[in-house]
Parts: C-alpha cells; sequence; structure tokens
C-alpha cells in the first residue's frame, strides 16, 4: 500500500504546522503537542490503507489526535498534572479547547505561534532552523539529518535539547506584540533565510547545492508569508527564495560542478519560480517594503528578468546593494556592491572597493574576497595577482566544489596564458 | 490539471487598489505556494493603456486598439493553477472575488477559469 503511505506523507507535510500548532495552544507544550500528532500520524498510516483517505484529513489527524489526549487524560490525571497547565483544567474544559481548536478561524494564529515558539530567542539559530524544519516544516529526524549531512543521532538530540531549553526558559506560547513582535518576527525570517541558504550554497560536503533543502525553505516562507500577509518584508523574503531557486538547475553541470552566472544557460531558469517570485515582490513594493528582503528580491529580480550578463542593469544593481549596505551594515553586501560597480563601471571601480575591504577583520577568512579580488584582477589583465588571490580563496573555502573551481581559476594563467 | 483564472474587472470604485488588497491577494498566492498548486500569477495592464483585440470578421483581419475596445470590461490580471479539478480551480477563484469582497469594496468583476491543454501523459 505504497500510495496510501504517500498521501499521509504529502498530508502530513501540509497539515503538520496546522495540526501541531493547533495542539501547542491547547497543551502549552511543545513535547505534547509533538507527541499527541505523532501518534495521530501513525494511526493514519494505519488507518487509511484500510479504510481509504478521509475527506478532510486535517480534521481526521485532529480529532485522533484530541480523543488520545482525552483518553489519556482520564487514564492519568495525576500523570498529567506534570504538565501543569493542563492538569490546572477540568477533562471537559479540556475538551472544549480541542474543539475550539478544530475551528478553522485559529488556523493563522496557531501556525504563527508555532513558529515564534520554534525561534525563541533562548534558542541558537542552528536549533532554530533544525526545530523549524521539525515542526513547522514537517520533516523527519532523517529528512533533517540527510539535509545537513549530520547523523540523525546528533539531529535527534539537538531537537530534544532544543525542546528542553523551551521548557525550561518556560517559553511563554502567546503571541509577542510591539517590538517583541518584530524582533520575533524576524527571527523566523533569519531561520528560513538560514535554510535556504543551506541549501543554495552547502557550507561543506561534496555537492554545492541541496534542492530539496530549497525547496523546503520556499514552503516555509509560503506558510509565513500566508500567516502574516500585512507584512512586505515576509512576501520580500518569499520573493527572494523563489526568484534565487529559480536559477538552481543551471547552476550546476551534469558532472556537479558549479556553473557561475556569466556561463548559465538562461533558458534552464525556471520560469515558473521567476513568476511567483515577481508576484510576491509586486506584492512587497505595493505594500511599501523597502526592507533588506525586499531589497535582496528586488536585486535577483534585476537578474532574473536580463537576457544576459551583458545586458544586466548592473548601475541598478548597484544602487540597490547601496541601499542594502545602508539598510544593514554588512560587509558581505559591500562585498557584492563592488561586484556589480565593477560591471557597470569597470573593474578598477570595483577593486577600489574590495581594497577598503581587505583590511577588515570581519572578512579576513572570507573567501569570497579573494576571489571577487581575484576576478577584478584578471579583467584588469593583472594575472599572477589574481592566481595568487584565487590561491588564497580556494584555501579558505570549506566547500570541495567550490576549492576545486578556485583552483583551477588559479592555474589557469599559470601556463602566461 | 493546469488552470489560468482570468480576472475580467467591470467596475473600479478608486483608481488604485487599497493595500489591504495586496496583503489579501499575497496571503492567497502564499498559501497556493505552500501547497504546491501555485504556478505563476501576474497582473495585465489595461486595455486602454497598452493592448489591443485582433479579429477575423468577414473574411478580414481587423485590429481594434485600446480607445476602442469596450473599456467597461477589462482583464486586470492571471494566475496559473496546478489543481486536481475544476471544482478546486473555482474555489480558487472564490477565494480571490471574496479578497475583492473584503478590501476594496465596491469593485465589480469576474473570473475566467479555464483548463489548460495538456499533452497526453
Amino acid at each position: 500500500m505504497v500510495d496510501e503511505a504517500r498521501v499521509v506523507e504529502q498530508v502530513w507535510r501540509q497539515e503538520s504546522s496546522r495540526l501541531l500548532g493547533a495542539l501547542l495552544r491547547v497543551t502549552r507544550s511543545v513535547d505534547r503537542a509533538e507527541d499527541l500528532a505523532q501518534e495521530a500520524l501513525a494511526q493514519a498510516l494505519e488507518s487509511w490503507p484500510r479504510t481509504g483517505v478521509p475527506d478532510n484529513p486535517a480534521a481526521w489527524l485532529m480529532s485522533t489526535a484530541k480523543r488520545r489526549a482525552i483518553d489519556q487524560f482520564r487514564a492519568g490525571e495525576r500523570q498529567l498534572r506534570a504538565y501543569a497547565q493542563v492538569g490546572e483544567s477540568t477533562c471537559e474544559a479540556y475538551e472544549a479547547e480541542f474543539d475550539q481548536a478544530l475551528a478553522d478561524e485559529h488556523v493563522r494564529d496557531d501556525v504563527l505561534r508555532l513558529m515564534f515558539t520554534c525561534c525563541h530567542p533562548s534558542l541558537t539559530p542552528e536549533s532554530r532552523t533544525v526545530l523549524t524544519l521539525r515542526l513547522v516544516a514537517g520533516l523527519s529526524t532523517r529528512e533533517i539529518a540527510r539535509a545537513f549531512l549530520s547523523s540523525e543521532s546528533t539531529v535527534a538530540s539537538r531537537i530534544s535539547r532544543a525542546k528542553r531549553t523551551l521548557a525550561d526558559a518556560r517559553a511563554p506560547m502567546d503571541e509577542p506584540v510591539g517590538r517583541e513582535r518584530v524582533e520575533r518576527l524576524h527571527s523566523v525570517m533569519a531561520a528560513v533565510y538560514l535554510v535556504f541558504n543551506e541549501g543554495h550554497t552547502a557550507t561543506e560536503g561534496a555537492d554545492w547545492t541541496r534542492p530539496d533543502l530549497c525547496r523546503e525553505a520556499v514552503r516555509l516562507a509560503a506558510i509565513l508569508a500566508s500567516v502574516v500577509p500585512g507584512e512586505p518584508e515576509v512576501h520580500g523574503l518569499l520573493a527572494l527564495l523563489e526568484l534565487q531557486s529559480s536559477r538552481l538547475a543551471a547552476r550546476v553541470d551534469e558532472a556537479g560542478e558549479p556553473v557561475l552566472l556569466a556561463d548559465q544557460d538562461r533558458s534552464r531558469w525556471d520560469a515558473d519560480a521567476i513568476a511567483r517570485g515577481a508576484a510576491a515582490l509586486d506584492v512587497a513594493v505595493r505594500l511599501g517594503g523597502d526592507g533588506p528582503y525586499v531589497l535582496q528580491a528586488a536585486i535577483a529580480w534585476e537578474h532574473a528578468r536580463a537576457a544576459s550578463v551583458e545586458s544586466t542593469d548592473w548601475e541598478r544593481v548597484a544602487a540597490l546593494y547601496e541601499r542594502l549596505a545602508r539598510a544593514t551594515n554588512s560587509l558581505v553586501v559591500e562585498l557584492n556592491r563592488a561586484v556589480a560597480l565593477g560591471r557597470a563601471r569597470g573593474p578598477e571601480a570595483g577593486l577600489a572597493v574590495v581594497e577598503d575591504l581587505a583590511t577588515a577583520p570581519a572578512l579576513a577568512r572570507y573567501h569570497l574576497l579573494p576571489s571577487v579580488r581575484g576576478d577584478l584582477l584578471e579583467q584588469l589583465g593583472r594575472l599572477e595577482e589574481a592566481a595568487a588571490q584565487f590561491d588564497r580563496a580556494a584555501d579558505l573555502a570549506t566547500n570541495d566544489r567550490e576549492r576545486t573551481l578556485l583552483r583551477a581559476r588559479a592555474r589557469r594563467h599559470d601556463d602566461g596564458g | 490539471m493546469k488552470f489560468m483564472t482570468l480576472v475580467h474587472e467591470t467596475h473600479r470604485p478608486t483608481d488604485e487598489p487599497p493595500m489591504e488588497l495586496f496583503a489579501a491577494i499575497g496571503a492567497l498566492q502564499a498559501k497556493s505556494t505552500a501547497d504546491g498548486t501555485f504556478v505563476q500569477a501576474g497582473g495585465l495592464a489595461p486595455m486602454a493603456a497598452a493592448g489591443a483585440i485582433v479579429s477575423l470578421t468577414g473574411g478580414s483581419i481587423g485590429t481594434t486598439d485600446g480607445p476602442f475596445v469596450e473599456v467597461k470590461e477589462l482583464v486586470g490580471g492571471y494566475a496559473v493553477y496546478d489543481v486536481a479539478d475544476t471544482e478546486t480551480a473555482v474555489e480558487k477563484a472564490r477565494s480571490f472575488l471574496k479578497a475583492h469582497l473584503e478590501a476594496w469594496p465596491g469593485w465589480e468583476g469576474w473570473v475566467e477559469v479555464r483548463a489548460i491543454f495538456e499533452p497526453p501523459a
């Protein structure tokens, strides 16, 4: 019954955030909510192959979870008092809360609360991404381990540690307001962005990109945008991730080697992803967005709409980077501006910015600084200096594919070529 | 099955749509992205600004350009969805109109839902 298993998995992917969000509201414990959800899932895997998939799978899972919770409540009220919040209520009140949780109107708040909980300030950024993938995206421990090239047991212990931290911090499950809400929203966006970055350029290992992880990040950004529709930065993030993932297929060749922007076959860019990205960017801009994610999406859009590297509006890209640098104070952004300036006004203009950055301690071990420097020097015909920079970049690179590419660029001019 | 939904506008209460409408449309797009049914969407400029109808009648091909087109009805935008059946596509169109009903009072129009032919698998 392979098909039913696949349906269960699909339903789980789509509905787990909503289910967990609702269970979290009622039980006020991440552990408890996850146990109930997993039990409902196990029940579905057992029943659906026999009974067929119900018309409303989400409601089926929710009422199954409710039945389990009520059974357990009756079986061991004392045991449940360990979960302080639950212990205070009566069984009837508990049951009523579940019924209310089944009502549709809470979906938005529940999912958002779940996302906020996964990105609680007491957790490290790494734990936030792992917990978000597990609880919001509904990925299994194995899938997360595969995505981060880590062992299942490492991921499992990170998840349980994160949950313990949340319990110890007595993380309030209520939706934060005002300034704290804005900060938490940014930490949710940062977690999604981190997931995407890991897929876009893997920090370690043999593969340069991990498309699955990028797709999950796009889905997470979309879930967030659907629950916080009035915030332009969230639509900007979604637009950015759609536009960047449109190039995934063109960024590696058949042997898995990276293909840089100038050499990419633009007909292989995903036109649907570009169209979705453009639609999300349009929403962000019309909502008055001009924050870091919206600006990054606007830059990605300039690349997506250009027919070639040469016909790209590099002046506009450089100007967008300048606004982005002001908004973020990031030196990495400045480095990107140097590349755009090099394209718009010639390699000298770019090099001037890079030379300024070369003394910054923060970038001392960042392999893309010598890489960009080498590229600009190469364009100026200063080939020996360029090769030295590419070698330096290769020394600092942590991704195997990238290191090979940089070594090859360094060697290109060895024979006076 | 892919469906194209075309938005026809028959009455526009204000020149520009309110911001709330974009938030509502953004939420619908994002929801469809999250469940994998959203293929693409775009806005279309009013016929009068840049558009034409090219027709074949009575053996001659004629072009009617913007200003002469029936301006009371224009296509405002389109979206393409990949969904199981017509009912689901119609549901998407209803949600889109509901967003207008709530966020842009006075707006009137209709959505044309058309299946896109696909080569047999």
